[in-house]
């Protein structure tokens, strides 16, 4: 039995965090149904693009649900990019409400800091929680490659995990007991997301 | 103020499922293995790769998906693919193998991919690409189908056109300074990036440090792209797979904030 399951449901790449497991030699699946959510021993939600045709394709094949009883049995779930905004309340990019794992909001940038939109390449990372098995030996300022147009702001500063900042601070990395979740690409980000990656694999 | 800065790009050439490097679109000098110098680049922590088939569209063939799937296997960093791409089916299935960005050059101007491929997938997974030739008189010219064929366009409307299509990027590439090694277009860069909104990467010309750094400071591009000066080496033009270390590309970048945004 795999280790880690992709969850596959259309939109997302699949294929690059399975070429990341590959490299560390963590047995990994893409799966796509909700009995195979259901039954996997960790579980990562991709995501790219927008946020509302992501949680349309998650409620059509049944998947929404399957995440939340997934969630609820304690297991390891990691959200990627919109992954990780779709584990929030909801998104102001969208209509649709999230899965509400985590309580946090996925909001826009404020247009008034004149920024580029989307934020795209590499920016360092600050770890807010010492000792937290999925931060092991990332060093402060460890550099990952986002790609964002929204960005995500938790209710409390227990469940920022990590924080980046492109003209206003927001959370780079999100979490809530089993559930985590990371704006960044591990899967694209050299050592620093194999790093991450393997602490997943083994938290 | 953002810790965001400029990346540096590799760009790789395919033909016939060969590393190639061009001069000017032209004369492609075969150099080897193109999932080796995918490895290498990779082994040096670049920033991010170009891969561009440059046969694929001349020849009117499908991409070579087995070979793009070997090259994500080895690329830990985004990689976009540029080549033959014309429908959103081919998209979503670069999309799948681990590409991040899709680069779309001969399909962009006629169809709905750019916009169609942006709606499903996002804008940040496709890649414009604007190939200018200059012309007599010094007027610049978009080209598609490898610079064969002349679109009759400025750069800048072209460039404003892909961005209103759903492009989440711009790939500029000055063709007649391809391989020249002597700097790059800073006037037609200048003027693309501070007219549009989204991430501008820079390519032709690049020889040298400087000449990135001299591109970075006098515009708003998102990135420096580079073939030859990644891929030969010296005077004869030998194969040699290279990227600035750390501390130089840290130095690259100490450019003023307002040239960064």
């Amino acid at each position: 039995m795999a280790e880690i399951s992709i969850l596959d449901y259309g939109i997302g790449n699949t294929g690059s965090i399975l070429n990341m497991l590959r490299k560390l030699r963590v047995p990994a699946e893409v799966v796509a149904t909700p009995e195979a959510v259901c039954a996997a021993t960790r579980l990562v939600l991709p995501g790219i693009g927008a946020f509302d045709p992501c949680m349309a394709a998650l409620q059509n094949r049944g998947l929404r649900e399957a995440l939340l009883q997934y969630a609820a049995t304690g297991r390891p779930l990691l959200g990627i990019c919109v992954g990780m905004q779709m584990l929030t309340l909801g998104s102001e990019e969208g209509n649709l409400p999230g899965l509400g794992l985590i309580r946090a909001h996925t909001r826009r940038f404020a247009a008034s800091v004149g920024l580029r939109i989307p934020h795209m390449g590499w920016d360092a990372v600050s770890w807010l929680i010492p000792g937290h098995p999925l931060a092991r030996e990332l060093l402060q300022g460890s550099r990952f490659y986002f790609v964002h147009s929204f960005r995500v702001i938790c209710e409390s500063a227990s469940n920022t995990l990590a924080v980046c900042t492109y003209g206003e601070g927001f959370a780079a990395a999100i979490v809530n007991d089993n559930v985590a979740g990371v704006q960044f690409h591990p899967e694209k980000s050299h050592r620093f997301g194999l790093q991450l990656l393997s602490n997943f694999a083994t938290a | 103020m953002s810790s965001l800065r400029p990346r540096v790009i590799p760009c790789l050439q395919l033909a016939a499922g060969e590393l190639v490097k061009t001069q000017r679109f032209r004369d492609p000098l075969y150099l080897g293995d193109p999932i080796n110098a995918v490895k290498l680049f990779n082994d040096l922590e670049c920033d991010e790769l170009v891969v561009v088939d440059i046969s694929a569209s001349r020849e009117k063939r499908e991409p070579d998906y087995a070979l793009i799937e070997e090259l994500a296997a080895e690329a830990f960093m985004p990689l976009a693919y540029g080549g033959g791409i014309n429908s959103i089916e081919q998209v979503r299935r670069i999309l799948a193998i681990g590409i991040e960005k899709v680069v779309v050059g001969s399909a962009a101007p006629n169809s709905g991919l750019i916009p169609a491929a942006a709606g499903v997938f996002g804008s940040q997974s496709v890649v414009a690409a604007i190939d200018v030739r200059k012309k007599l008189l010094g007027r610049r010219e978009v080209c598609i189908r490898s610079g064969t064929h002349g679109l009759g366009v400025d750069p800048l409307s072209y460039a404003l056109r892909m961005q209103e299509l759903g492009a989440g990027e711009l790939f500029v590439q000055a063709i007649d300074l391809e391989g020249a090694r002597s700097g790059y277009d800073l006037a037609l860069m200048r003027e693309i990036s501070a007219a549009v909104e989204i991430p501008v990467v820079a390519c032709g010309g690049a020889g040298t440090l400087e000449h990135i750094r001299a591109l970075l400071q006098s515009s708003a591009v998102a990135a420096a792209a580079a073939g030859t000066m990644f891929v030969l080496h010296g005077r004869h033009a030998a194969p040699l797979i290279s990227y600035p270390r750390p501390d130089e590309i840290a130095a690259l970048r100490d450019v003023p904030a307002e040239a960064v945004r």
